[in-house]
């Protein structure tokens, strides 16, 4: 039989509390420890019996019932800690100290069988329905332990102790209410008087007895004494002898139930007890005086027990709610340690958006300080260009009862934004109204920028390869009657390519920030020069070419170059070309006018010109607003244009990627 | 007079076409093909397999480095050169000196590259 | 990222993005070279190359449309049978899973299905409406199964495929997924079977 679980088991007892049950055997489990056992039952069987004599000493309507019974919770108390097995100790010690006093062996083994059997009874009935030895550590615990004793085991001792005297010819049996009533209130008291007390300390010995602690404790039982000699005992009698001070009993009750706990309580409990059976005994408690001493006694009993039992029930209210103020505390503490160490951002707001709790992680994201951002509305955090998805989303959340994402940024202090990643649940009370939004933050400005820079560069290699395409496929397309055979097809083709990356290469050179036009054009001819400094004539200031424009113009000067080594100037050694160009502002616009005239080649015919090589140029150069004129002079091809400048501190990256 | 007459070739490129215009260059030179081997594996095959004075190697493996191999090349005493679309400035310090060709490639680019390559050490 | 990470972030991404580009210049060079090789007379090359250019270049724009360049096999057929006009599609039986194929396995097999549709356009199964061609690609194990078989009406010569075309399909393809594939002539026309490993060629099952 194992203790049932009540509320007080799963209370942790921090300071050294007992946890062992007691097993519930009988006979001793095992002879290991049999001299242990043997111990064990020698002492608790002594003290029965020394109490026991004392408590029949004190028998008043019969010699062998009396209404002072500490045994009855000595027996208890053991059956509950130690278990079954002490009901030698109690039977004997019950059988001798009875057979002392009446002196009839076969009734006094009877009334030992049923004390016996009350002890035994009433752990069992403690154990299963009570909590075992975590009784008293439960209101409810307490009351219940009450009407077990009270309903079943003094029952069953008084029962049995009356109707052994009764049947054994030693009582009368009209005293039989009168005896019974005195041997059942004595068992009684003497359970919940002396029973907590012990089972208290045995489970508790170290609970707040620490050093800070103990002159608490010791004013306490000082106390307790000096309450118990006051009201009840007889050395100040003389002077107060008509005065009922027995309600001052309360005091020391009450401060150790709200402030000691139910040990300490149960033992202030035993103390006045003790003192009041003191005072009764020596007539000196106004309240207890009666004609008989039997009532005497039995009003001391029910002093004992009215005391004993709320007392009891409040310190272990008392001490439960302390506990559980304790641990949630604790709790308390733990959650806003971790609210508090959290990385990610973790806030909470009220439906109306002004935020009631916010971590040290939301505060950096903001850049506030948290009294700052109390009771400030998320609108004034939120870009205003975010605000209107946030919202939109959020009244999603509330209509839908969901936790949403959204990504924001929160504008700080200083003005500069932060992409911010919130997880935000809605909670909702009982009335299914919203109480408050918990959300999760985390800073994703990084994230943001890296998919923002892969997006960029997917879309740059996109857009490129487009361009080779495009570039190639009109190079197919505009095929010329000139071109006579594959080889020169493909020639061509493979040229435009080469040409191209090449021009790639410049601009990786300037940084694809721009390309000086000088640069263009020597590297465009060089692949025709080897050398001849003589035959190319290039004039022109500074001038710096956006990316962009800068591969066209690239491909322009293959274009010119591959057709002056095919059929023009540079075709023969004669042949001369001079390139020159100038920047002319015309209204806001920059423009750039270049110029290729060829001499002393070969005489040229148009036809014969008008290779891919013209169309090509014109389709190259009109996406950038080009005006392009192309004679085929006598003398030589002269080619002209003039073209806006796009300002290569125009950045061809976005800022977007790669911004502060 | 042929350029790389004798000479035994192994190509580590991952693309066919480009492989096989190299191997194309090679041959039309004079010079004798290892492979071409689409990945690192299939190089270390051929370079224990067979007679390899050497080695054309692409930079960009099917998204792996080509280094590891050259620890492989290096123990056998195989000189290479990079053919690549990576610019010198992309490819790791270590390699900066080799020949480079970078695509897309003349003919002679290549040639040149590899007669430098395969040249003793100035 | 300070100004030195960016710095040094913006150089590679330029790195990286030339390195790209200078591969697609050397790729359609090279795809020049051998159709040039592969074409006995100018209209021939020019026909032959243009359409390949489209081609691949159809393959590029499949690749860029996804945001993490990859391709879906059924796009690659649908893009590839519109571009050669007509209703192609309607001659063909296309059955296999949704898989997403890595940037250079869409490339090449954008060329690919591109070899085997002229092809059977001029030779094969979709000289005339009647011829039906039967695709199919599954899942074997660590593999792609991948199969074209063409059902002719009238039994075909086995004439040949282009050069170019040819050594695309029997080399080109291996050489670049690391698979073997075989090509046949049946009476009934083509049947070419690939096996294509999963590793480095497909991003995934299930569509984008």
């Amino acid at each position: 039989m194992k203790a049932k679980a009540n509320a007080a088991t799963h209370f942790g007892y921090p300071d050294g509390a007992k946890e062992a049950t007691a097993d519930h055997f009988l006979l001793p489990v095992s002879i290991n420890n049999f001299a242990g056992y043997l111990t064990r039952l020698l002492l608790i069987g002594t003290a029965y019996f020394v109490l026991a004599t004392g408590g029949l000493g004190l028998a008043t309507v019969h010699p062998s019932a009396t209404a002072i019974w500490p045994p009855s919770g000595i027996a208890l108390a053991a059956a509950l800690l130690v278990g079954l097995r002490v009901w030698p100790a109690i039977f004997f010690g019950a059988f001798v100290a009875n057979l002392v006093a009446s002196e009839a062996v076969l009734a006094s083994a009877a009334i030992a069988t049923g004390n016996t059997l009350e002890a035994i009874v009433g752990a069992v009935l403690v154990e299963r329905w009570c909590g075992g030895r975590r009784v008293f550590d439960t209101p409810l615990g307490v009351l219940k332990f009450a009407l077990m004793v009270m309903a079943f085991a003094a029952a069953i001792g008084a029962s049995a102790g009356v109707t052994s005297l009764m049947l054994f010819g030693l009582a009368e049996w009209r005293l039989f209410a009168d005896i019974w009533k005195t041997w059942w209130l004595g068992d009684v008291a003497g359970a919940l008087v002396v029973t907590p007390v012990i089972v208290l300390w045995a489970n508790y010995p170290r609970r707040r007895l620490k050093a800070e602690a103990l002159p608490e404790l010791a004013a306490l039982f000082a106390a307790a004494c000096a309450v118990g000699l006051i009201a009840f005992s007889p050395l100040l009698r003389p002077a107060l002898v008509a005065t009922p001070l027995t309600f001052i009993a309360v005091f020391p009750l009450l401060w150790a139930a709200l402030y000691r706990g139910p040990r300490d309580t149960a033992t202030v409990v035993l103390i006045l007890c003790a003192f009041a059976v003191w005072g009764t005994l020596a007539d000196a408690v106004p309240l207890f005086v009666r004609p008989s001493r039997n009532d005497a006694f039995l009003v001391l009993i029910a002093f004992c027990l009215s005391v004993s039992i709320p007392s009891l029930v409040l310190s272990a209210e008392v001490a439960i709610r302390r506990q559980t103020e304790a641990r949630l505390r604790s709790r308390e503490q733990e959650l806003r340690d971790i609210f508090k160490q959290a990385m990610l951002g973790i806030s909470l707001r009220a439906p109306d958006g002004r935020l009631l709790f916010a971590n040290d992680a939301f505060c950096r994201l903001a850049q506030r300080a948290e009294s700052e951002l109390l009771h400030m509305p998320l609108r004034d955090l939120v870009d205003p260009e975010d605000w209107p998805r946030n919202l939109k989303l959020f009244e999603g959340a509330v209509r839908d009862e969901q936790p949403y994402d959204v990504e924001v940024r929160f504008v700080r202090p200083d003005g500069s934004r932060v992409w911010v990643h919130g997880f935000v649940t809605p909670v909702f009370d009982e009335t299914g109204a919203l109480r408050h939004l918990v959300s999760v933050s985390q800073d994703v400005t990084e994230r943001r920028r890296a998919e923002e820079r892969q997006r960029w560069f997917m879309a740059e290699l996109d857009h490129r390869v487009r361009n080779i395409l495009a570039t190639v496929q009109s190079m197919l397309r505009l095929t010329g009657r000139r071109v006579q055979t594959k080889q020169e097809y493909a020639a061509a083709i493979e040229g435009r390519v080469t040409a191209m990356a090449r021009a790639h290469s410049l601009l990786r050179r300037g940084q694809w920030e721009g390309v000086k036009l000088e640069e263009l054009v020597r590297d465009a001819l060089a692949a025709h020069l080897a050398g001849e400094v003589e035959t190319i004539a290039i004039a022109g200031p500074e001038c710096l070419i956006e990316a962009r424009q800068a591969l066209d113009l690239a491909m322009l000067l293959h274009e010119l170059a591959t057709n002056a080594a095919k059929y023009g100037a540079l075709s023969v050694p004669a042949g001369r070309i001079a390139i020159d160009w100038e920047q002319k502002r015309d209204g806001g616009e920059l423009r750039l006018h270049l110029r290729w005239q060829e001499k002393y080649g070969p005489p040229v015919t148009e036809p014969e010109r008008l290779g891919f090589g013209t169309e090509l140029i014109r389709n190259i150069l009109e996406p950038h607003g080009a005006a392009v004129t192309m004679e085929f002079a006598r003398l030589g091809v002269r080619f002209s244009m003039d073209m806006p400048l796009v300002d290569p501190g125009q950045r061809w990256l976005p800022e977007m990627p790669l911004a502060d | 007079m042929l350029k790389l007459a004798g000479l035994h070739v192994l190509i580590v490129e991952d693309e066919y076409f480009i492989a096989r215009s190299i191997a194309r260059i090679v041959e039309e030179a004079g010079g004798k093909n290892v492979g071409p081997a689409r990945d690192l594996q299939a190089a270390r095959d051929l370079l224990s397999g067979s007679e390899v004075d050497v080695a054309v190697l692409d930079i960009d493996i099917h998204g792996t480095d080509v280094y590891p191999l050259t620890s492989d090349l290096a123990a056998r005493g195989v000189p290479f050169l990079f053919v690549t679309g990576y610019d010198v400035s992309g490819i790791s310090p270590n390699f900066q000196n080799r020949p480079l060709v970078t695509k897309p490639f003349e003919d002679s680019a290549v040639l040149d590259a590899i007669v430098a390559a395969t040249r003793p050490a100035a | 990222m300070n100004r030195e990470e960016k710095k040094r972030y913006h150089k590679l991404m330029q790195l990286e993005l030339q390195h790209r580009l200078r591969n697609c210049m050397a790729s359609v060079r090279a795809i020049a070279q051998r159709t040039y090789e592969s074409s006995q007379t100018l209209d021939e090359f020019f026909e032959a190359f243009d359409a390949r250019l489209r081609a691949w270049g159809l393959g590029q724009a499949l690749i860029a449309k996804s945001g993490d360049r990859g391709g879906e096999l059924v796009d690659i057929f649908a893009d590839q049978l519109q571009m050669l006009g007509g209703n192609l599609q309607a001659q063909f039986s296309i059955e296999g899973p949704a898989v997403t194929l890595e940037e250079k396995a869409a490339e090449i097999l954008a060329l690919a299905i591109h070899e085997l549709a002229i092809n059977a356009i001029r030779y094969g199964a979709l000289s005339d409406d009647a011829g039906r061609v039967e695709v199919r690609w599954f899942i074997d194990g660590d593999d792609l199964m991948f199969e074209w078989r063409e059902r002719c009406a009238a039994p075909v010569a086995s004439s040949e495929a282009s050069g170019f075309g040819r050594e695309l399909l029997e080399q080109g393809l291996d050489y670049t997924l690391g698979g073997t594939s075989t090509f046949e002539f049946t009476p009934e026309g083509v049947h070419f079977r690939s096996a294509i490993p999963f590793a480095g060629n497909i991003k995934s099952l299930g569509g984008n």
